[in-house]
């Protein structure tokens, strides 16, 4: 029996559904992300949770008590609002001992809760202070404080951190992480921002119109998206629809399928030259890939060593240490492997597909024999942009845009815009996506 | 920087010795005894408070001005708080349907709506016309327009829908909710909502005058009939409601400064 339960949650607004079945059940002590744009339903389903917003439909089950027909107070749920919300006619310490007070707890004990939390928050040298004299991220964390105040069952927090500028969101993100872990707090966390999601959940809810599409770690979700959706809304994926997918060789293995391709999956060579071996895939041992199984997985054993090795420096505390270099990995086996020249376009028996890619300039572009895992694609740079660590290639894959991500300063190739350039990616790199909706 | 801060000082002067000169003059001419070809008074005299202290046709003037015009605001009030916080927060689709009631006093001229009211009222089942009850029942409409604004900009302001999410969030039912936390925050919009009523309705003359001018006597009706007798009188009466207004703007204006620090759960 998990500790939250909802089931078959609807909602409309004017006819529209904005809540459209929602299942979801939650352990105690877990850190849920409801990720989606907005218009999605997280907030509604968020505030629906709270009881602030009435359900059409479904029930909800906290700890074993069915609380759908409570009114808000009476849920021991706490919620943190993205404006703050916080009383302008109190000071901190009052607001934080707003809900005791309520609760009609002796002066006594108030205050020594208040002391706590303060302290709890870092910021008992501002007890006295009215909110509008705090700084956005100083309201959020007294916000955060009146709530803990409590003790909910259940933390809500609705786009805590959207107001806040980016240095304090990021502290204020790892802030929130630490706290609910050293709680034990249930928590379920709003927000748009995909990096905020895979950063601090232990699960994650990709929502979409009204639904929950894919829930799932944040491994598995950043490195098998389900759905073209998700793929587009996580992470920089390049996503080919079915067209797309069957102008570029070897892709469509079934017709009608659109595929994801991490920008760092994929690895730049100079025109003519193969990489023997494929660089390493993101996804961990133990965490299924939605890899194609048709396609042989191992096509260098002697290579698999060095492909753990980069699973190693991948896989390290994901959740607290934020998201890993997320190029390391192919940059790690780009670098390990040795460059190998081929003369290209010399095998007759190829024939027939060489003709079919012809049109593309592809014949030049074969992969060398005994790479049957990997694809390789001609494209043309079209764009250089410096991110920081990582440099990311705009590309002309015969008309189809393409993002591949480099690591800054690694690696012997690299390209300047206008060159050619052939791309590699291995096979199971391309993740095929269900259609949305399904 | 300096030469246009002398610039802007010197504006501010000149606008407030145009607003404040009438008073200031209406003020000299209420202490002034003799006052002929000279440009300030020749002699200075309280005689003509005297006469108005009294004067008890004055007072009991200024007594029904000040009941009737507090009743209307007080009723204005009660009806209104709740209404615009209803509709604000919870109906905000029918904020269309407040709004345009209430522009219209805007709309129509205060002796049209005289004349209606008085035709409407003198007859009937409410037959009310020249009692003190049509008047409070113009009163209100008339300051309909102030009261709606303030209340509904406080609590726009406020963001008024958050805070009683939070408020009920942490415990706390729907009306303790309102009285913790919207209603000390909404208090200084609401009291210069009132005070401006006031103010408006303490110097309406045209819709008191047409509707109960023969019954009730208030403080305008009152400085309209002496307005002819005696300068001074006149003067000094003015001097006094002006006085009146300004003690009572400063004292709601403390009340409600109290409020918002005082009223603490």
């Amino acid at each position: 029996m998990s500790y939250l339960q909802l089931n078959g949650l609807n909602k409309q607004f004017n006819g529209t559904n904005v809540l459209n079945n929602v299942h979801l059940e939650v352990a105690k002590g877990e850190m849920i992300t409801l990720l989606g744009p907005s218009g999605c339903g997280k907030s509604t389903l968020l505030r629906c949770i709270s009881g602030l917003t009435e359900l059409e439909q479904g029930s909800i089950i906290l700890e074993d008590q069915e609380i759908t027909a409570l009114a808000p107070r009476e849920r021991e749920v706490g919620m943190v609002f993205q404006s703050y919300a916080l009383f302008p006619n109190l000071t901190v310490s009052d607001n934080i001992g707003y809900g005791l007070k309520m609760k009609r707890m002796n002066k006594g004990d108030r205050t020594r809760k208040i002391n706590e939390l303060l302290e709890l928050v870092d910021l008992s040298d501002k007890a006295q202070a009215y909110p509008h004299t705090l700084s956005g991220g100083q309201q959020q964390r007294v916000a955060l404080a009146r709530s803990l105040a409590m003790q909910p069952k259940l933390m809500l927090l609705d786009e805590p951190l959207s107001a806040l500028d980016a240095k304090i969101r990021k502290s204020l993100r790892l802030q929130i992480r630490q706290l609910q872990r050293r709680m034990g707090m249930t928590m379920i966390f709003v927000t748009h921002d995909q990096e905020e999601a895979l950063m601090i959940s232990d699960r994650i809810c990709v929502m979409h119109n009204g639904r929950i599409v894919q829930e799932g770690s944040p491994e598995e979700i950043y490195s098998a998206p389900r759905t073209e959706f998700v793929a587009r809304f996580i992470g920089n994926y390049n996503v080919l629809g079915p067209q797309e997918a069957g102008r570029l060789e070897g892709l469509a293995a079934q017709p009608g399928i659109s595929y994801a391709l991490r920008p760092e999956s994929i690895t730049l060579l100079p025109v003519g030259e193969y990489a023997m071996t494929r660089p390493p895939s993101f996804s961990m041992p133990g965490y299924p890939s939605s890899s194609m199984s048709e396609y042989p997985s191992s096509g260098m054993p002697e290579r698999e060593s060095s492909e753990m090795l980069g699973h190693d420096s991948f896989g390290i505390g994901h959740d607290l240490a934020g998201m890993p270099e997320r190029d390391s990995s192919s940059e790690l086996g780009h670098d390990s492997a040795g460059m190998l020249r081929r003369e290209s376009g010399s095998r007759p028996g190829r024939e027939s597909v060489v003709r079919g890619y012809d049109l593309l300039g592809m014949s030049r572009h074969l992969p060398p024999a005994g790479d049957s895992a990997a694809l390789y694609w001609p494209g043309k740079v079209s764009s250089v942009m410096m991110l920081g660590n990582i440099v990311r290639y705009g590309i002309d894959v015969g008309g189809i845009p393409m993002t591949v991500d480099t690591l800054a300063g690694h690696g012997p190739f690299r390209p300047g815009e206008q060159s050619a350039v052939t791309l590699r990616i291995d096979r199971s790199q391309c993740i095929p996506l269900e259609k949305d909706g399904a | 920087m300096i030469r246009t801060m002398k610039y802007h000082h010197v504006l501010i002067s000149l606008l407030l010795l145009y607003l404040l000169m009438p008073l200031l003059v209406t003020g000299l001419y209420a202490f002034a005894g003799k006052w002929t070809n000279t440009l300030l008074p020749e002699t200075w005299t309280l005689e003509w408070f005297r006469q108005i202290a009294l004067d008890a046709r004055f007072l009991h003037a200024l007594w029904n001005s000040f009941w009737l015009c507090a009743v209307s605001v007080l009723l204005s009030l009660v009806i209104m708080l709740p209404t615009v916080f209803v509709v604000t927060v919870y109906f905000p689709r029918w904020e269309f349907l407040l709004k345009s009631t209430v522009v219209l006093p805007y709309a129509v001229p205060g002796i049209v709506a005289a004349v209606g009211l008085i035709r409407a009222y003198s007859s009937g089942p409410l037959a009310i016309s020249g009692t003190a009850y049509i008047l409070i029942g113009a009163y209100f409409v008339a300051i309909l327009p102030y009261m709606y604004q303030g209340l509904r900009n406080s609590l726009l302001t406020l963001n008024a829908s958050s805070l009683l999410d939070a408020a009920e969030m942490l415990g706390a039912s729907k009306l303790a909710a309102f009285r913790t936390v919207i209603l000390p925050n909404i208090m200084p919009g609401v009291t210069v909502s009132m005070l401006l009523s006031f103010s408006v309705l303490f110097g309406e003359f045209v819709l008191t005058n047409m509707l109960v001018g023969g019954q009730i006597e208030t403080v305008q009706i009152y400085l309209y009939k002496r307005l002819s007798e005696s300068g001074h009188l006149a003067s000094t009466m003015a001097i006094l409601y002006f006085t009146l207004i300004l003690i009572i703007s400063l004292g709601l204006t403390r009340i409600g400064q109290f409020m918002k620090k005082g009223i603490r759960l």
